[in-house]
């Protein structure tokens, strides 16, 4: 039996922004560290969350599985919302006072730590293991997903410097899509009609 | 006389009477504005350097400063994007030469002047200074300027002005981020007198002895 190539593959993709970001801390390359890792870390936290919610409906129009990839992309996107979190305990010289006034008193930032504590449990509960002790349970807890998605994108838009910024926008119009894909349209026909 | 088309002119004057500037980066000008995007990416590739001798002052001598490709990468300059590595990419569509700058208001000394007959009464000085953005970060860059308080004296503004203006170009070909509601452009900053006759201010031409990079402010930038 060979061993399939195509997860470590994966992996090393996955890993690449985190090698290059790496890279550039140990160069000194970055002129404000908080910042230049705050950022790019939040955008594939998020990108990677967007990539999983793709798995499903592409796999739907492929004629080969993709579905056990979906797991590493999911973990890898929590790893990158710890790292973004991460820097933001460093800029708060991890004082519990001055992290608990900015979740409750910044709203923007009380949706980011809220979408944290999704993707938290979620991952957690990614492995083998889990799934077998949850059972029908797991389906339901991962649905939350969907909610994590509409958290990221407004904590995103949120902490942006204008309204006229397009990357925001552009980011939740891709989320909306693939969240319309996951509804049950079959259902909502039913129900209005 | 030439006729100086409005949008080529620098507002100086409600650089007497209101706030603002440009305190964006600086970056490389006069003799490479064409090839700026290419020269701000190149490490070396510096301007032009300047004419006349530059005395080095003794602001900042024991400061270490950032490289060159740091302080020409790394800006606040949302007339080229808001993002910090944007202006190094985008600023390649700024013509800093010619250059016009009008001084107007409350001053004794008004008219329009070419940025060299502007700049030409002064001694260039490069000064180290260890340069503080309002978005939190800062650098420490070795600029090539003169002291804002010695122009102003040129000027002379009456005892009626209580401010000093500064309004940047309005052209949204050469500086496309002006396009994006992001600020209201053009874009303004000002100083009470006092401000601006204190000793570290500064009007920089350029950096590393060399003009400005279009990314820093090209041709000419407060730093305050």
């Amino acid at each position: 039996m060979t061993i399939s190539w195509q997860k470590p593959l994966l992996f090393l993709l996955l890993l690449m922004p985190f090698m290059q970001l790496l890279f550039d801390v140990l160069m000194g390359n970055l002129i404000d560290p908080i910042e230049e890792i705050t950022n790019p870390t939040g955008l594939w936290a998020l990108r990677l969350l967007l990539l999983s919610l793709l798995i499903t409906p592409l796999n739907k129009i492929l004629p080969f599985s993709i579905i056990k990839y979906r797991r590493m992309i999911g973990v890898f996107s929590f790893f990158y919302a710890c790292l973004h979190l991460g820097i933001f305990l460093i800029d708060q010289q991890f004082n519990p006072e001055f992290i608990a006034e900015d979740i409750i008193k910044r709203p923007y930032i009380t949706i980011g730590f809220s979408t944290f504590i999704i993707l938290f449990l979620l991952a957690i509960t990614s492995t083998n293991k889990m799934v077998r002790w949850l059972g029908k349970r797991w389906k339901k807890l991962h649905k939350f997903i969907y909610l994590a998605t509409i958290l990221a994108v407004v904590h995103f838009y949120w902490q942006v410097k204008s309204i006229a910024d397009i990357e925001p926008l552009i980011y939740t119009l891709i989320a909306l899509i693939l969240l319309s894909f996951r509804l049950n349209w079959s259902k909502m026909k039913k129900l209005v009609f | 006389m030439k006729k100086i088309k409005e949008h080529y002119i620098t507002n100086e004057t409600d650089y007497f009477n209101r706030r603002s500037f440009i305190k964006q980066s600086v970056q490389f000008g006069v003799g490479l504005a064409s090839f700026s995007a290419f020269a701000a990416k190149a490490e070396g590739s510096l301007g032009g350097g300047f004419a006349d001798k530059i005395i080095k002052s003794n602001y900042g001598k024991d400061l270490t400063p950032h490289t060159f490709k740091q302080i020409s990468s790394y800006n606040n300059f949302y007339e080229f994007g808001t993002g910090k590595r944007d202006p190094a990419k985008n600023a390649h569509t700024l013509k800093p030469k010619p250059w016009h700058i009008q001084v107007s208001g409350a001053c004794a000394k008004q008219g329009n002047y070419d940025l060299e007959d502007f700049i030409k009464p002064y001694q260039l000085e490069e000064r180290t200074y260890r340069f503080r953005c309002v978005e939190a970060w800062s650098m420490v860059i070795p600029w090539v300027g003169v002291p804002l308080a010695d122009v102003l004296k040129t000027f002379a503004p009456t005892s009626k002005a209580k401010y000093v203006v500064f309004k940047t170009l309005l052209d949204k070909e050469q500086m496309p981020g002006q396009k994006s509601a992001t600020l209201d452009w053009p874009y303004l900053e000002g100083l009470t007198i006092a401000e601006a006759m204190n000793p570290l201010s500064m009007l920089a031409v350029g950096l590393y002895g060399k003009t400005l990079p279009n990314q820093n402010g090209a041709p000419l930038r407060l730093v305050v």
